[in-house]
């Protein structure tokens, strides 16, 4: 027994380090088995349910023209822009210059953005050493004298609005090798926020996701043939049923910074005076570097590289020295009309006494402060892809992480359909903050824009009244059907108050300010993760609750007053009330009297007056130039947004259309034409169009799902009347394939454990040899 | 040296078995977790249609059910209840509707997806001409009857779906008996509502 058991020990112990070293083999081998059947279907049924993921680009509509190559002969664009800052008023000098690098004649077109609040009222057409002035136009007429200079060979220019924040070129006849330059002005209102004065310069738009159905030309009339003679057909977008010019908003895009050469494609430059009027303490650019020069109270600031390309939105902020905060500022113009009567436009900004529970010394609670109910809309589509879904989810994180106990909320994530985080509001507590959070870490980019039905179910849910309704609504606003989503806000939003946060580079800021104005609450701008805490907290206060509520303003007697906004919103911390008006004095003593402004705050009514300035002191430094074009500006916007109450189009339309004609500014209805006198293009010679296309905004992918898959459900539907987009569910676990992987394990089991048993004799006599 | 190979063998094989045990126990848990839930969810389906409200089938649910589908045929009965939300979480237990379209039942075209080797594997029986039974949330019941079955590639484009009438859509992964779990084919039964209904 003895003599076999030592040998076989022996030979156990020699085993010992084969075993040893394969084992690993095996059994990492074996794990990978594992895996393979085990947790493939578990992964399978989280990934996003995406449908058409495929990257192809090969649609036609897409015009992702050059992967690094030149966009196919386009005019070459660089850009101007001189802003002076005085005061409260912003004058902008946009200068765009094309550069036709080809031999052949050249119309450019450029889709362009510009603040949504801006007024443009003046355009020149510089050719050499010519000058053209724009004039301001009704649409057609613009369009018909734009055609037919065109045709007739003329240089000619046409500007025009198609969003408040998005504007096109068109240059027809750009010679070869020719450079046009074409100047716009435009001023606007600084925005003053906490504190903090700021300015948005837009440079490149993010591509808007286009809902509906590609609407088809009405049976009998065939479409025109005379391309050339409009100017549709430039966009990625044909027209839906939603957006009726989605061509005309979707301008192509190119992810390629550079040219052949090494040059910035399509540069800016900007360059800054800035007389705050104030001691300031501080001056930023959050994404751009920028060089300050400082000569005494006024400040030159540029970019410290010169140029920069156009991906991103251009932020100035500044700071006053921290007492210096002004607390009512107005600002006069006086402008004497053609029949010889006197106008005075009137700037008034007033910042209402914060209450006192800002003091940092901890968080009071109004005793009448009403527990919240949070609905949290986030947008995860395609165009939320790349660095603005982390900032999204960074800012609903930390929202999440702020609530109070008493507090409910709720989560709606959304890209072509969406989905809630709970059925109903769920209370606060500790066990649901941290599912939600775990809900929102695993959300992802990708799929379109379907913001409408989303919107809808969360205004539509009925609130507990003891509960203050909240929607905090996370999204670039990248879409084309803002009128739409104006329309159920403004319809359905009840004591509800929508407060929008913008996230990314280049956001819809005209989607984000027209939505929190009729959504009754504040937006704010998220351009980066650093800004996330702050610019949140920010957020965290304002929503408490609003500091001054059911403004009243009494005009002096004796002054017929015409000011916009027309209802003043709720002003939440930080805000100040800004106030455009156009006053009327027949009297000799012209405008003086006194402002009353009134209304409840938290907890007290508040009133203050402002003394207005005698005829005399309009020489003073206080009068400042471009109110009238301000006021005339919000005056259409005001217009404008009764279309969202219910009035027709036709009703509105020559309203707008007086007023801005009288104060020669840009609208949907009128347009800037430049025409020059010299026949240029000899009859000959063919004219080609070219499109300059947009810089992809920083942060974003180019493969973009919205983009490719609304491209093809275009080309797919036109026959279908009505239909929506879904994402196809995961619907399988793969059963099948675990229960193969198992059946082949244990056949191999069975096939080692016969293999392992025939030997067995021979085994047994080797100790013997 | 064979002694060696012997014992390499059996651990191998040990492992084998054990994977295979494991990976059978895998199997029965997911079919377990689909038949079992359907067990405590018709508790959870009477209850809404007493209260008339949302009722979790069990409290820490994350999806509740919207609607009932009852299929009969000489050979098969299929009683399914439907649960909100057609994602990872609720096909588990059930069949789901697909956020976004409108409730079963409902008027608008809606779409429900199931898992093809559990609750909607009997899919594959269906022909078109076929009726199904739906109730909604107010405890109506509808007949379905399919008037096309069509399989879909999902890199072709998003579902697309027209809204203007009362129409159903089961959706599930196709082929029925593939390995894979994710696919890019989807088995697609259209159904339309006939025009009578009862409690």
């Amino acid at each position: 027994m003895s003599g076999r058991a030592g040998p076989h020990t022996q030979l156990m112990k020699d085993s010992y380090p084969l075993q040893r070293s394969r084992l690993p083999i095996w059994i990492s081998a074996l794990w990978c088995v594992f895996c393979l059947a085990g947790f493939q279907p578990a992964s399978a049924n989280l990934t996003p349910i995406e449908s058409t993921t495929t990257e192809q680009t090969n649609s036609g509509q897409m015009e992702f023209r050059g992967d690094g190559g030149e966009v196919l002969g386009a005019p070459l664009l660089s850009t101007r822009v001189q802003l002076t800052i005085t005061g409260m008023i912003a004058t902008t000098t946009y200068v765009q210059t094309f550069h036709n690098t080809s031999d052949t004649w050249v119309e450019g077109r450029y889709v362009f953005p510009l603040p949504e609040t801006a007024a443009v009222n003046g355009m020149t057409m510089r050719i050499g050493d010519r000058l053209i002035k724009g004039e301001i136009k009704e649409k057609q007429a613009a369009k018909r004298m734009y055609q037919q200079a065109k045709q007739s060979g003329k240089r000619a220019s046409l500007v025009e609005q198609q969003r408040p924040n998005v504007f096109s070129q068109t240059v027809a006849n750009i010679a070869p090798h020719e450079k046009i330059e074409v100047t716009l002005s435009y001023r606007q209102t600084v925005d003053f926020n906490h504190g903090r004065f700021s300015l948005r310069l837009p440079l490149t738009i993010t591509p808007r996701y286009i809902p509906g159905v590609v609407s088809t030309p009405t049976d009998g009339a065939p479409e025109e043939t005379t391309l050339s003679l409009d100017t549709q057909g430039w966009g990625w977008a044909k027209p839906t049923d939603q957006v009726p010019d989605a061509d005309k908003i979707t301008p192509p895009m190119t992810t390629s910074k550079t040219t052949d050469e090494g040059a910035i494609r399509n540069p800016v430059s900007i360059e800054i005076d800035l007389n705050a009027g104030l001691p300031l303490a501080r001056i930023d650019s959050p994404y751009h570097d920028i060089v300050i020069q400082k000569n005494g109270t006024e400040h030159q600031i540029s970019l410290s590289a010169g140029q920069a390309p156009m991906d991103r939105d251009f932020v100035l902020a500044w700071q006053s020295v921290q007492q210096k905060t002004p607390q009512a500022a107005l600002f006069t113009e006086q402008v004497i009309s053609d029949e010889g009567g006197n106008s005075d436009y009137l700037l008034l900004m007033l910042l209402p006494p914060q209450t006192p529970h800002h003091s940092k010394s901890g968080p009071l609670h109004a005793p009448e402060q009403l527990a919240r109910e949070v609905q949290f809309i986030i947008d995860t589509s395609g165009s939320m892809g790349g660095t603005s879904i982390e900032q999204a989810k960074a800012s609903l994180q930390l929202a999440l992480s702020t609530l109070s106990s008493q507090d409910r909320f709720n989560i709606v994530e959304f890209n072509t359909s969406f989905q809630h985080f709970s059925p109903t509001s769920e209370p606060a507590t500790a066990d649901n903050i941290r599912k939600a959070q775990a809900f929102v870490q695993n959300l992802e980019a990708g799929g379109g824009t379907e913001m409408y039905a989303p919107l809808n179910a969360v205004l539509s849910q009925t609130t507990d009244e003891t509960y203050l309704k909240q929607i905090v609504f996370i999204t670039d606003g990248s879409v084309g059907n803002e009128s739409a989503l104006f329309h159920l806000i403004e319809t359905r939003l009840d004591h509800a108050r929508l407060f929008m946060v913008g996230i990314g580079s280049a956001p819809n800021s005209y989607f984000m300010r027209k939505s929190a104005q009729f959504g009754r609450g504040t937006f704010t701008h998220i351009g980066d993760l650093r800004e996330v805490s702050e610019k949140m907290s920010t957020l965290f206060e304002q929503l408490e609750s609003p500091v001054l509520r059911d403004i009243h303003i009494e005009w002096p007697e004796g002054l017929s007053v015409e000011a916009y906004p027309r209802k003043h919103p709720d002003l939440y911390r930080g805000q100040p009330l800004l106030l455009k008006a156009k006053a009327d004095t027949d009297t000799p003593n012209g405008l003086q009297g006194e402002v009353k402004l009134s209304g409840k705050m938290i907890s007290h009514q508040w009133s203050q007056s402002i003394t207005l300035p005698t005829k005399q002191s309009h020489t003073d430094k206080r009068s400042a130039k471009g109110i009238a074009s301000l006021w005339a500006r919000d005056k259409i916007s005001d217009l404008l947004d009764q279309k969202h109450a219910g009035i027709s189009e036709a009703d509105i339309k020559p309203q707008v259309l007086k007023v801005a004609l009288a104060h020669q500014l840009m609208s949907p209805y009128t347009s800037f034409v430049a025409v020059d006198q010299i026949i240029a293009r000899p009859e000959n010679g063919t004219l080609k169009q070219q499109e300059v296309p947009n810089l992809l905004a920083k942060g974003q992918k180019p493969s973009r799902h919205s983009l490719s898959a609304q491209a093809k459900t275009k080309t797919l539907n036109t026959h279908i009347q009505r239909t929506s987009a879904h994402s196809y569910p995961q619907t399988a676990l793969g059963l099948n394939g675990i229960l193969l992987m198992a059946s082949v394990c244990l056949l191999m089991a069975l096939l080692l454990l016969m293999l392992a048993r025939k030997p067995q004799p021979s085994s047994t006599l080797e100790p013997c040899l | 040296m064979t002694l060696n190979k012997q014992v390499c063998f059996k651990v191998i094989a040990t492992l084998l078995l054990m994977a295979a045990g494991s990976l059978y126990g895998h199997t029965g848990y997911l079919y377990g977790k689909a038949v079992l839930a359907q067990w405590l969810i018709a508790d959870a389906w009477q209850q809404t249609l007493v209260q008339q409200d949302l009722v979790r089938p069990w409290p820490w649910a994350d999806t509740w059910p919207v609607a009932r589908l009852k299929y009969q045929s000489d050979d098969t009965t299929e009683d399914l209840y439907i649960l909100e939300g057609a994602a990872g979480n609720s096909l588990a237990f059930g069949p789901g509707h697909l956020a976004g379209t409108p409730l079963p039942g409902t008027p608008g075209n809606s779409v429900i997806g199931g898992h093809r080797d559990t609750h909607f594997a009997f899919l594959e029986k269906l022909q078109i001409g076929n009726q199904l039974q739906l109730q909604d949330q107010r405890g109506q019941w509808h007949t379905y009857e399919i008037h096309q079955i069509q399989i879909q590639d999902i890199r072709q484009g998003p579902l697309r779906l027209e809204s203007d009438r009362n129409a159903l859509q089961l959706i599930t992964c196709y082929p029925f008996d593939s390995f894979n779990a994710g696919g890019p084919l989807r088995y697609q039964v259209s159904l339309h509502r006939l025009n009578n209904s009862s409690r």
